[in-house]
């Protein structure tokens, strides 16, 4: 009892200050209250600003967009080789965009058992991207600029929303070109990896 | 006959409201507010002290006088760097003889099920790691934004907070703890 009184002691003695709970304030700080410093807060926003046309069976458009990473990167060059996961994430700098990319990559087992690469896309320019993801350590797979004509691949995909930034919406287009899962999720939230990873188990038949 | 399919309505009517209040009140999953779901591994259970062998749980029924606890987010990236660290306050636990006093958990702020097991298992976490899908159980102790720590102290019953830490502020003074934990022993 002695020494889990002194082990309280010495965690209050380090002289730690609580916290506040303020998990929803529109805060932009450059200290870590944040997951990810230096994030803009835009509050709660309407849940999806667009509507796609697009559909499980459909054809997916074909893009070709500069990556992060160097060159461009177009769809149809997965065509016949790999099945292809589209992240499309509204705004660089922001919180649960900040909190989702950096996951995809902790599963890039998940897409490998399903044959299949994740391809990040965000209406901002590579030099934001670059910055944004290396604040955010690093991401593995390809992050593509859709940036000029602005948000034209988000709008092809029926994703752009009316101020400009993307939907945070899912993907799944199989090695045929063919969509095959659609997620256009509520902008706030992320999507559940659960609906990703049913997704790619049914396109692969596992 | 038209008052019996009236009334039919309005009952109807009122078990919807039912169903969509209790889909506003309650946790995904069916748990209530401050609930967490018993975790599925028969030693996480042990390890927490928890008679039940599923059903939702709530932290008050961890067996502990002390209960520290990782705030995380699987899909973020201070998160991951932190977890090793974190791991190693459990270990120093272990290492000290001060585990059947004080326990540990891990709470996936905002996870679900799979996110929070990913975590766990891409991080090595000798601890359970369990989803806190809306971050209601996180946040009734005053969380910070994930990685955090929170440290609880349970006195008549109920666990009361001691620290309550951003992981990337309190990296140095918790080590100093740890280091202060040598003469514990």
């Amino acid at each position: 009892m002695n020494k889990i009184y002194l082990l309280c002691t010495l965690i209050v003695g380090a002289g730690l200050q609580t916290v506040p709970a303020d998990l929803t304030a529109p805060v932009s700080t450059n200290k870590c209250k944040t997951c990810v410093n230096n994030t803009y807060n835009p509050g709660r926003l309407k849940p999806v600003d667009s509507k796609t046309a697009l559909k499980p069976g459909m054809k997916a458009p074909d893009f070709t967009l500069p990556a992060v990473k160097g060159g461009k990167v177009s769809l149809s060059q997965f065509r016949g080789k790999k099945n292809v996961v589209i992240s499309f994430v509204p705004a660089a700098w922001t919180p649960v965009c900040s909190a989702q990319w950096p996951g995809y990559d902790l599963v890039k087992d998940l897409l490998d058992r399903n044959d299949a690469v994740m391809i990040g896309i965000s209406v901002d320019n590579i030099p934001t991207q670059f910055a944004w993801i290396t604040e955010m350590g690093g991401i593995s797979f390809n992050v593509l600029s859709d940036f000029f004509p602005h948000g034209k691949v988000a709008s092809a995909y029926g994703v752009l929303r009316g101020d400009g930034m993307a939907e945070r919406a899912l993907f799944v287009i199989d090695k045929m070109g063919i969509i095959r899962y659609v997620d256009v999720h509520n902008i706030n939230e992320r999507p559940p990896l659960e609906d990703l990873a049913a997704a790619l188990k049914e396109l692969s038949g596992r | 006959m038209f008052q019996s399919v009236k009334i039919l309505g309005w009952l109807a009517l009122g078990l919807c409201a039912l169903a969509l209040g209790g889909c506003v009140t309650s946790e995904p999953g069916g748990l209530a507010p401050g609930q967490l779901s018993a975790p599925e591994r028969e030693m996480d259970r042990q390890y927490l002290g928890l008679a039940q062998a599923a059903g939702p749980i709530t932290i008050s029924d961890i067996q502990a006088e002390w209960l520290i606890i990782e705030v995380f987010d699987m899909y973020c990236h201070r998160c991951h760097l932190a977890a090793e660290e974190i791991n190693q306050i459990y270990n120093r636990i272990q290492e000290k003889g001060c585990q059947n006093e004080v326990k540990m958990i891990g709470l996936g702020v905002g996870d679900t099920l799979m996110e929070a097991n990913t975590f766990k298992t891409k991080f090595k976490v000798p601890f359970p790691a369990l989803p806190d899908r809306s971050g209601k159980v996180a946040s009734q102790f005053g969380a910070a934004r994930p990685p955090g720590i929170i440290v609880l102290k349970k006195e008549a019953g109920k666990f009361k907070v001691v620290l309550n830490q951003n992981w990337d502020e309190g990296r140095a003074a918790f080590k100093g703890v740890l280091k202060a934990c040598s003469p514990l022993s």
